[in-house]
């Protein structure tokens, strides 16, 4: 018996998971208007797509797949006995729902599973799925390697505005530090699939500081560790120099992930 | 027994108040701030305001009701440490039936020993040795009679205010004597005056003690029936009287004038109230509102007018307008206040009791206020935790930390650390010549303070400003700059634009705070 896996493009793909047959990424989309629309991490350099979104009088909107964008993916990988979807968070994205109307379109064994995470967050639970499938797992060994991820990952970051998740809908329960008096730059976690507010700082060192605190027993314990940066790589630099470790898997957040959360974002996720 | 007090604390009280400028234009270290001699008035003006026309039934009953006025009026550094003279002399005195001279130097006594005791670290030269010179003096002389005994540690007080500059340097350096020690000494002229029956100037009325019931009215919650009546021709126990009206409702102010009593409550039973109080004279101006009924027209089905408690709340005593919005919005409650005009513990407790928090923050803002902020835990039944902020500024970045749904030990040790970690300035105005160290500080200078002391003097606010920054900038992330009343827009923008010329990896923030007396205070994270 083989499993394939299906993810959505705001996964950060660890090292080799492009190359390989039996994965297949489902691109998200963004929007600069009604009449540009460009296929997440595919149709737009990263390095233009902030450069844009610092300019951009209105802010992109985001889209979900369509159910029939996962049917191909599904059908692509007709060599597989079964497909584990892996999406970012219901609370963030219809993602899910697509992958999930999507698996009732074919007559093919598809389970679909929310990481309630993004990005680094998921790249950390695709990570342990595809290491349950190269150890010969089976449909039911891989979906639990994703559950047992999906509720030990921690994702901590910062903006260096709340605007963009303020804007976006997705500021989740750190809606209470918009309208504060004074600029803060907050630390924020993912939990339960939804942004909460971790820390609130002023200015960047505070913030870095802040996440180093609550990150360092996770490297010291040498837990492996996902970083990612909004167009900001030389922030992660200093985070992964404060922290004593190498930058080994490092994710570009992409335009769809990064409207939200604005340039200059940064974090890391950990198992 | 029937114990008057009034008459010695108007006596005390006349005395300063006919010196109380004097004791201001003394007062220079580190600022010359100038409201020590307000703030030794205004605590003993709220003794005065608790005690004048009434008889205590015993000693005890009247040192209760000065110590406790004392602590609640209780205003900056001086007027706190005075309330603590106050209450260590109460202490000693709720013993004594009468004033002899040994009981005169025993209080005198125990207003040393808490005076002291309320200090962390006692400084010689300062109010404190005033009264330990007089403590000394009258118990040396305690077989003489009484006129004899307070004479003496009259005299030595006023000697020893002399001597205030041979023990502390700033005050050598200024050219001065300790502001709050010679209002010690001028306190107790009072009492000399009063034990030998010299005829005493009638002391003007509180004027600024006085509760605003109109303000009182916005901010009161709404609850039973608002009943206010003034009682004529009081006669009876006022402590009782009092206390009885305290435990019938909520939201009390009972102020007496002379042999008349006024009366503001919201009780549940308005007619027992009244009856009650009909026993202790005649009644004028009954007025009762029903509070309710008022509040349901107004809500119209809008759901429970009750707010429920809440768990952390935030009192913050500030100045100008445009730093109470910063703080509103922030979510803290501000009490008026800060240099010049120090809130005393009981605007405080009266804020704490109104947010109905169970724990509550309070950050001074200014280093006068501190101790006056450290007695108010004291005065409610709330957790108060106080974060010795000392600027406005500092409050400001502090609030940060505030999250009124967070867990409010980690939110309170959160805005510690913040406050901790802040570097603090502010620019003022030098009011006169003066020395402070080593340095000239001419009159109109702008001093430029950092972490409370004196670092640069120039002749602008820009100038004082710039060399504050080029010394705190080092290592910094962000720069909060809070303008005052005396400095407009455009100069605080140019001040901003310097301070961003220094250094552009610095983030520079400008914020309208409209306080009077610092042109700009400005706090570096």
């Amino acid at each position: 018996v083989t499993t394939a896996v299906v993810t959505d493009s705001t996964t950060s793909l660890p090292p080799g998971a492009l190359e390989r047959p039996d994965l297949r990424v489902v691109p998200l989309t963004f929007h600069f208007g009604p009449d540009e629309s460009y296929r997440d991490k595919i149709d737009m350099s990263n390095e233009e797509f902030y450069e844009r979104l610092i300019v951009a009088e209105e802010f992109p909107t985001t889209s979900q797949p369509a159910p029939g964008v996962f049917v191909e993916a599904y059908e692509a990988l007709d060599a597989y006995d079964d497909i584990l979807v892996l999406t970012l968070s219901r609370k963030f994205s219809g993602t899910f729902d697509s992958a999930l109307s999507a698996a009732g379109m074919v007559e093919r064994s598809v389970e679909v599973l929310d990481t309630k995470s993004a990005e680094m967050g998921s790249g950390l639970i695709l990570r342990e799925a595809l290491r349950e499938i190269d150890e010969g797992g089976e449909l039911k060994d891989v979906r639990r390697a994703a559950e047992t991820a999906i509720g030990r990952c921690n994702v901590l970051f910062a903006v260096a505005t709340l605007e963009y998740l303020a804007k976006s809908g997705r500021v989740g329960r750190a809606r209470r530090l918009l309208g504060a008096a004074l600029d803060i730059r907050p630390v924020l976690r993912i939990e339960d699939g939804e942004v909460v507010p971790h820390k609130r700082t002023r200015g960047r060192k505070r913030q870095l500081a802040a996440i180093v605190e609550e990150v360092r027993p996770a490297a010291e314990a040498g837990r492996p560790l996902y970083f990612g940066h909004a167009g900001a790589p030389e922030l992660l630099s200093e985070l992964a120099e404060r922290l004593g470790v190498e930058e080994e898997l490092v994710a570009e957040i992409g335009g769809v992930v990064g409207s939200h959360v604005g340039p200059g974002a940064y974090g890391v996720a950990y198992l | 027994v029937a114990i008057e007090m009034a008459f010695v604390v108007a006596a005390a009280h006349a005395a300063l108040k006919a010196q109380v400028a004097r004791i201001n234009a003394l007062n220079v270290y580190p600022v010359p701030d100038g409201d020590t001699g307000t703030n030794m008035l205004l605590t003993l003006e709220s003794i005065l305001e608790e005690v004048s026309g009434k008889t205590f039934e015993s000693p005890q009953a009247a040192t209760r009701a000065g110590a406790r006025a004392a602590l609640m009026g209780a205003r900056g550094n001086s007027g706190v440490i005075l309330s603590q003279m106050i209450r260590g002399a109460c202490e000693v005195l709720a013993g004594r039936n009468t004033l002899t001279p040994e009981a005169f130097a025993a209080a005198l006594e125990g207003a040393r020993e808490r005076a002291y005791a309320s200090v962390a670290q006692p400084v010689e030269g300062t109010m404190l040795t005033v009264i330990k010179d007089a403590a000394r003096a009258a118990r040396e002389n305690s077989t003489a009679d009484l006129p004899t005994v307070v004479g003496a540690a009259v005299s030595e007080a006023h000697d020893s205010v002399r001597r205030t500059p041979e023990l502390l340097g700033v005050l050598r350096d200024a050219g001065v004597v300790d502001a709050g020690g010679l209002g010690v000494a001028i306190i107790l002229d009072g009492i000399y005056a009063c034990v030998t029956g010299k005829q005493l100037r009638e002391p003007a009325k509180a004027e600024e003690g006085t509760p605003d019931l109109e303000a009182i009215h916005a901010l009161e919650e709404a609850w039973g029936y608002c009943t206010e009546f003034v009682v004529t021709g009081f006669s009876g126990d006022a402590r009782e009287f009092e206390d009885h009206i305290n435990s019938s409702g909520k939201s009390v102010l009972v102020v007496a004038d002379e042999d008349l009593v006024k009366i503001h409550l919201h009780t549940q039973d308005p007619g027992a109230t009244l009856s009650y109080a009909g026993g202790f004279g005649r009644l004028a101006g009954v007025k009762v509102d029903d509070m309710e009924a008022q509040v349901h027209a107004r809500a119209e089905g809008l759901g429970d007018a009750e707010e429920p408690q809440r768990e952390l709340a935030v009192v913050v005593a500030s100045r100008g307008e445009g730093n109470r919005e910063l703080f509103e919005r922030m979510g803290a409650v501000v009490i008026e206040g800060g240099q010049g005009s120090n809130p005393s513990a009981a605007d405080f407790a009266r804020a704490v009791e109104e947010t109905r928090a169970r724990s509550v923050v309070l950050l001074p803002n200014n280093k006068n206020i501190v101790p006056t902020a450290e007695q108010v835990r004291e005065l409610v039944e709330a957790e108060v935790h106080v974060v010795p902020t000392t600027t406005i500024a500092e409050g400001l970045a502090t609030m940060v930390g505030f999250d009124a749904e967070g867990a409010s030990e980690e939110v309170v040790e959160e805005m510690r650390e913040i406050a901790d970690s802040l570097r603090s300035a502010e620019i003022t105005r030098s009011v006169r010549d003066s020395r402070v160290g080593d340095r000239e500080v001419p009159e109109g200078a702008y001093m430029g303070l950092l972490d409370g002391e004196l670092f640069a003097v120039e002749g602008s606010v820009e100038k004082a400003a710039l060399r504050l920054a080029e010394e705190m900038l080092g290592g910094a992330d962000v720069v909060t700059l809070v303008g005052g009343k005396e400095l407009d827009e455009e100069q605080l923008q140019r001040i901003a634009e310097d301070i961003r010329a220094l250094d552009d990896a610095v983030a520079v923030e400008v914020k309208g705070g409209g306080q009077p007396l610092y042109p700009l205070q400005m706090v570096v994270e």
